[in-house]
């Protein structure tokens, strides 16, 4: 393990406990910006970053169609985590900036990262008019309903436009999602309308996409508890127009605590409460040395939801610093649709 | 003229209950041309007795003369010199140099004392029936044929005295027998004197003389 | 059973406890000597790849400024922002000690904190201002600072986060960017984005790394061999036991038990014995590098200009390659005797065979495998090609020499006892005949010894006399000056000309002759190259020719990968004789030289690059050259880089030096063991001759006559072997792995100094059995004639 990893993992889980589980995620947060319930939400300004809290990230997956009907999956996020809580300008600020960016093919998983520092300008986040960056990737335009977003690698790139098509969604208690019973908390809210189109630049040429996209926004200061191992996320896009998104955060020995959203067409939401979402993993797949499930019944009874989430393509494995999962999902059952799964605390 | 002379010789070796006598004041004389067989059980002194006379063992007390130097007054190099140039000693077994051919073992000491005499140790070979094989090594002879090789190379440096310690003993018996007749006629034709230690009554009955030695003491 | 039968087998070693002791010593000696020799270029190497992965020298390409240009922050936030993946290092120096600063999160490094770094500082790399250094480095930094010790770090350096540098060194600019290997799609040109940057290749960074990799493989090849003398030492002794054996043997199977468990129990013993003695020798080679690397370190920091740390690690690679060897060998050893055996009938006789029957059919089949070797060697130093076959060239090539040395030695005593006057001097050459089976493992292993060090020193002095004249040859000019543009060399060169005794500019192009790429150089032919220039093949006056724009010089690379050399015509535009050629160490490219006239016309329009200076005033030179405008980092003082560059060898020498005594020792201690377990079988061949009236003290003195003469003969024949071995070194091995060829030259005074090392080695190893000799006690000789034995 070489000093870059041992740092990331460090400085932004406190303490290198990731190869444990995500035990170090619980830990005190002293100094930082605690979520309180009941927030009230200041936009655009809470578009941009929150150097008072110790993690934040904008995470955004695509579903994506070419006009030969082959399916794409694409992921675009970037990620704040803070050594010190604030802001200080050039080599002393405290914030450090990552990003993933991905593009899932149906055989093929593309996958790259990028580091950078506060401080310097080499990569932040404005609100208005909107601007998220590292290096050259962005997520920019004159508002948040309205985004070009781009990132390369070594062996792919791609250009996007986004439109967003519905309002934003906020989970849990009003954008205060709660993530264990101890009360460990983030603030939480989505945009899962928009409609994306654009160029995907893969190594057999470029490929002219369109789809639908889902971006998150959560920041926190202590996201899980020190008892949970990993969490399996879902965001779902059902045919009939609704939407959900659900996940668990696996406490072993089986338990694990459980939260979604419910999101009809137009935007309204329905929280789940811890049991009301449920996922079992069906399959397995070998993936880089360990037995990744992929695929899953994920039930709400409470929505009559019973559907197999299955990966389009196994195989979609973050090989970078930090390793995980993510990949377009296929949905079957009774509600047919697409999604995004993201897995992570699998050794 | 006296060729050997012990005088009350001690030697005793040492054990890890002290000092173990082996002889005990042993008085001996041989005059040239004398042949003496010396018996004696096992254990008795007789290899030592032997030893001593040759130079290669020094006893601790008493007089050892041999050709007329007292040995107490020679060094490791004296008792060497005596060895190449008076004494010959003739053993059971490994009497031969393995890495000289047999002519060259017959010549050897000869050389070393200096008196390398060709016809003699050609005279010797043929006596002794070696005369077609002086240029094979000494493990292509039999036993009875090196023992020949050891009397030959003995008596080719000419030596006054001749020690012998069981020659015959690792021969058969109609071996044992030839190699003796040879043996004491060519010591008797050379004039030198022969100390043999035997426990073959019948091999000490063809000796001049008879000691027995029991105990470190002449009987 | 396999208790009893073990406790039986054991029983050997408890009543040879000398066998015992030389078979471990052996195995630890050879096992020592590979890896000790191992870990110096395993440590060295890792080293090097930490100075180099820390530093990002010579690996990565890099973007620094045009001159009187700087790096701001912001032009590396440009160019990351424009797609450029690249990482900024700042450097500086507080007191002796360098102070480098990185940027963890972009660094490509492979600067490893992580073992000695705990938890709570690793947070603190970027915040509180530490900096990391080694020990050494700690104890000589004076600094508010605080200094986290960090053992894998490169030595001499203090290193930290780029923004803790910055602070400490007063500094808001880089000093240069470091490019990642892996770039995106769609990145634009540097000159689009920074203007008054450039990007210097990873290539023209690192150009004498070929001449380290040479000083590698001298040093591995110096290892294996050292090894192989080691290893005779455990052949022997595993041979002896084994043939002392044989009678258990026989009477184990006679008492029933199974050939299977024998043959498994004994190599079983074999494999304890050598995991014993091969873990005795890392250990040995651990103290033995530690001792050396500081002088290894010392060569390579010259070689590289870059720091080697000179303490050791425990490294893997090359203590579980000195165990796998130990192995190796010990099962070499006593694979064949186990095999024998296997193969040998239960009531076969104990008794060893007769000496000189034995002795005889050895040496028809020593003779026979050593010709046969002899001929594949020459066949593959005639007609094989690529390294392995220059390795293997050498491999027949020794052992083909060490088996035939016991066939040489046999005759030349043969003759020596023919001649021989007195029954004395007679026994003497026909004993000296007689222990050679016993001795020739240990006149083997002294031979190669010999032999390695002729040939290791032979190549190591040519080596040197070669790089010092080509030193000499290529570094003539006191001063060299880059420059960076059209503008600079028009500006600069009229003062050069009044300033400097002689100019030389240096024109430069890369092109394409006889479908190989090479550099074209264009030259000013004057007294400089007249007399500095040596060629390895030139015509009448090449520099005339050449002057004359009639002919070209080519470099030893293009030579031989274009096969043209003097007598030949190289295609340019119009095809121009081969003048010379010339020798060209730590260069791969291939070259043409033109005259340059020849150069203009050929190219025209291009500048010089460079300018050689002669002048018998440095300082004074560069000031004029600095007052005009030139940059101080163009400016290369010649002198004092030869000055250096000569100091190298000299380390190399005192590592080389050091590994020949060793070499010696080993080869020293084979042969005391031999004397010593021989010493035994000695006492019947040696009772009769004291019988007869030789003293133990002559014989003694015999003894140590012997191994002196058979010292004297082993060097004779080390000699040529040597002589051959190094030629295989530089006339095939060099040319395989490096592409040029290493002149050989002669240094009698130096093989006389081995040769009376090795006569040393003998005589010392002759001397305590001698003395056991003299001082066996009379009642030990006479009871070979015992009459019960």
């Amino acid at each position: 393990m070489n000093v870059k990893t041992l740092l990331i993992l460090a400085l932004i889980w406190a303490q290198p406990a990731w190869a444990q589980g995500f035990a170090g995620l619980g830990t005190d947060a002293d100094g930082f910006a605690m979520p309180a319930p009941d927030p009230v939400f200041d936009f655009p300004a809470d578009h941009g970053a929150h150097p008072d809290y110790r993690i934040e990230w904008w995470y955004l997956t695509a579903n994506l169609t070419a006009a030969d009907g082959t399916e794409y999956g694409l992921q675009w996020t970037l990620f704040r985590s803070a050594l010190a809580p604030g802001e200080e300008p050039g080599w002393q600020s405290p914030q450090i900036w990552f990003a993933h960016a991905a593009v899932t093919t149906p055989d093929a998983h593309y996958a790259t990262e990028r580091f950078a520092r506060g401080g310097i300008g080499a990569a932040g986040v404005e609100a208005a008019p909107f601007r998220a960056w590292i290096d050259e990737w962005a997520l920019e335009g004159p508002d948040f309903d309205t985004l070009q977003m781009r990132a390369a690698g070594p062996d792919f790139a791609y250009d996007m436009a986004l439109e967003a098509q519905g309002p934003l969604v906020f989970h849990g208690a009003g954008g205060f999602s709660v993530k264990s019973e101890e009360g460990q908390a983030s603030y939480y809210y989505s945009q899962p309308f928009y409609r994306i189109t654009g160029t995907l630049d893969l190594p057999d040429g470029p490929v002219e996409v369109t789809g639908s996209a889902w971006l998150d926004r959560e920041w926190s200061s202590q996201l899980l508890s020190a008892r949970q191992e990993g969490w399996d996320w879902f965001s779902l896009s059902f045919e009939d127009g609704t939407k959900m998104m659900g996940f668990q955060l696996r406490e072993g020995a089986g338990q694990a605590y459980t939260a979604g959203t419910w999101i009809t067409p137009d935007g309204a939401t329905q929280a789940f409460e811890d049991g009301m979402f449920r996922s079992e993993a069906l399959e397995t797949t070998q993936v880089a040395g360990r037995e990744i499930p992929t695929a899953w019944r994920v039930t709400v009874p409470a929505r009559g939801v019973d559907v197999e989430v299955r990966a389009k393509n196994p195989d979609a494995w973050m090989d970078l610093s930090i390793p995980y999962w993510e990949g377009p999902v296929r949905v079957t059952g009774s509600h047919p649709g697409r999604g995004y799964l993201e897995m992570t605390g699998y050794e | 003229m006296s060729v050997l002379t012990l005088d009350d010789v001690q030697k005793s070796y040492p054990s890890t209950d002290g000092p173990v006598p082996v002889l005990r004041g042993v008085t001996l004389s041989m005059a040239a041309g004398e042949t003496l067989a010396l018996t004696g059980e096992s254990g008795s002194g007789k290899s030592t007795l032997l030893h001593v006379a040759a130079g290669l063992e020094v006893a601790d007390g008493g007089q050892v003369e041999v050709a007329g130097t007292d040995m107490a007054t020679l060094g490791d190099t004296g008792r060497a010199a005596l060895r190449r140039g008076k004494v010959a000693v003739i053993f059971q077994q490994f009497n031969l140099i393995p890495s000289l051919t047999v002519g060259a073992n017959i010549d050897f000491q000869a050389q070393l004392a200096g008196r390398y005499d060709p016809a003699r140790s050609t005279r010797l070979a043929d006596a002794l029936g070696l005369k077609d094989h002086v240029h094979k090594y000494p493990e292509a002879l039999s036993g009875g044929q090196q023992q020949r090789v050891a009397i030959a190379r003995a008596l080719a440096a000419g030596p006054a005295l001749l020690l012998a310690d069981e020659p015959t003993g690792n021969l058969d018996e109609d071996t044992a027998s030839a190699v003796m007749d040879e043996m004491l006629e060519l010591v008797h034709d050379a004039g030198a004197a022969l100390l043999m230690v035997t426990h073959s009554p019948l091999m000490a009955g063809r000796m001049g003389r008879h000691v027995r030695l029991h105990s470190g003491a002449l009987e | 059973m396999i208790a009893a039968t073990s406790v039986a087998l054991a029983s050997h070693w408890r009543r040879h406890k000398l066998q015992l002791f030389a078979l471990l010593a052996g195995l630890a000696l050879a096992t020592g000597l590979w890896a000790g020799v191992q870990a110096i270029n395993a440590e060295a190497r890792a080293s090097y790849d930490a100075a180099a992965g820390t530093l990002g020298e010579g690996q990565f390409d890099q973007i620094v400024p045009r001159r009187g240009e700087v790096i701001t922050v912001d032009d590396y936030v440009t160019l990351r922002r424009a797609g450029w993946r690249v990482s900024p290092v700042i450097e500086g120096s507080i007191g002796e000690v360098r102070v480098l600063g990185l940027e963890p999160l972009s660094s490509p490094g492979r600067f490893d904190l992580g073992r000695v770094a705990q938890d709570s500082e690793m947070d603190d790399f970027i915040g509180p201002g530490l900096l990391f250094a080694d020990a050494d480095t700690i104890a000589r930094l004076q600094t508010k600072a605080r200094v986290i010790e960090a053992a894998d770090a490169p030595p001499n350096i203090a290193v930290g986060d780029i923004g803790v540098v910055a602070r400490l060194l007063g500094r808001d600019d880089l000093d240069r960017l470091l490019v990642l290997p892996d770039q995106p799609l769609g990145q634009p040109a540097l000159a689009d984005v920074a203007p008054h940057l450039r990007l210097l290749p990873a290539a023209q960074t690192a150009d004498v790394g070929e001449l380290t990799d040479s000083f590698h493989l001298n040093l591995t090849a110096f290892g294996l061999l050292s090894f192989a003398v080691g290893l005779f030492i455990v052949h022997s002794t595993i041979g002896l036991s084994f043939e002392q054996r044989r009678g258990l043997v026989r009477s184990l199977r006679a008492l029933g038990v199974p050939l299977r468990t024998l043959v498994s129990l004994m190599a079983a013993e074999v494999a304890l014995l050598a995991l014993l003695g091969g873990a005795l020798g890392i250990a040995l080679g651990y103290v033995m590098a530690a001792a050396l690397l500081p002088d290894v370190a010392g060569a390579l920091r010259g070689l590289y200009g870059a720091e080697v740390a000179g303490s050791l690690s425990l490294r893997p690679e090359w203590w579980l390659s000195g165990m796998a060897i130990a192995l190796a060998g010990s099962a070499v050893a006593a694979g064949g005797k186990l095999w024998q055996i296997g193969r040998m009938p239960p009531l076969a006789s104990a008794q060893p065979r007769a000496w000189a029957e034995a002795a005889r059919r050895a040496a028809r089949w020593q003779g026979m495998a050593a010709l046969g070797l002899g001929l594949a060697a020459l066949g593959l130093a005639l007609f094989g090609t690529g390294l392995i076959a220059g390795f293997v060239t050498l491999a027949a090539f020794l052992i083909a020499a060490a088996l035939a040395l016991p066939v040489i030695i046999r005759p030349v005593t043969a003759l020596a006892q023919s001649r021989a006057q007195s029954p004395l001097a007679q026994w003497f050459w026909a004993d000296t005949r007689q222990q050679l089976p016993g001795l020739s493992l240990a006149l083997m292993a002294l031979l190669l010894a010999v032999a390695a060090n002729i040939g290791v020193s032979t190549m190591v002095s040519s080596f040197r006399l070669t790089f010092t004249a080509f030193l000499d040859q290529r570094l003539a000019p006191e001063l060299y000056v880059q420059i960076e543009d059209p503008e600079e060399a028009a500006r600069l060169q009229p003062i050069m000309e009044t300033a400097a005794d002689e100019v030389l500019p240096l024109l430069r192009t890369d092109g394409v002759v006889a479908g190989q790429p090479v550099q074209v150089l264009g030259i000013r032919v004057g007294t400089t190259y007249r007399e500095n220039w040596v060629f390895l093949d030139q015509t009448d006056a090449p520099w005339d020719a050449v002057e004359a724009a009639g002919a070209v010089i080519l470099n030893e690379q293009f030579a031989r990968r274009a096969n043209l050399w003097v007598g030949d015509t190289v295609p340019l535009d119009t095809p121009l004789p081969v003048a010379a050629v010339v020798a060209d160490y730590g260069n791969p490219s291939g070259q043409v030289i033109l005259g340059d006239a020849l150069f203009d016309r050929l190219y025209p329009g291009t500048v010089p690059r460079a300018f050689g200076l002669r002048t018998n005033d440095i300082d004074a030179l560069r000031d004029t050259l600095l007052t005009a405008g030139a940059d101080a980092q163009a400016m290369t003082d010649q002198t004092a880089l030869k000055r250096f560059s000569l100091q190298v060898f000299e380390r190399t020498f005192l590592v080389t030096g050091a590994l020949n005594i060793l070499t010696l020792a080993v080869a020293g201690f084979a042969m005391l063991m031999s004397l010593l377990t021989l010493a035994d079988q000695r006492v019947p061949q040696l009772a009769p001759v004291w019988a007869m009236g030789l003293t133990r003290a002559s014989l003694a003195r015999l003894e140590v006559v012997r191994a002196g003469v058979f010292a004297a003969i082993v060097a004779l024949v080390a000699l040529p072997v040597g002589l051959g071995l190094a030629w295989v070194l530089l006339a095939r091995v060099n040319v395989e792995a490096f592409g040029w060829r290493l002149p050989m030259f002669l240094f009698p005074g130096d093989y006389a100094v081995l040769g009376a090392a090795a006569l040393a080695a003998a005589l010392l190893a002759a001397l305590w059995p001698s003395l056991r000799l003299a001082r066996l006690a009379p009642a030990r000789l006479l009871q070979v004639f015992a009459h019960e034995r």
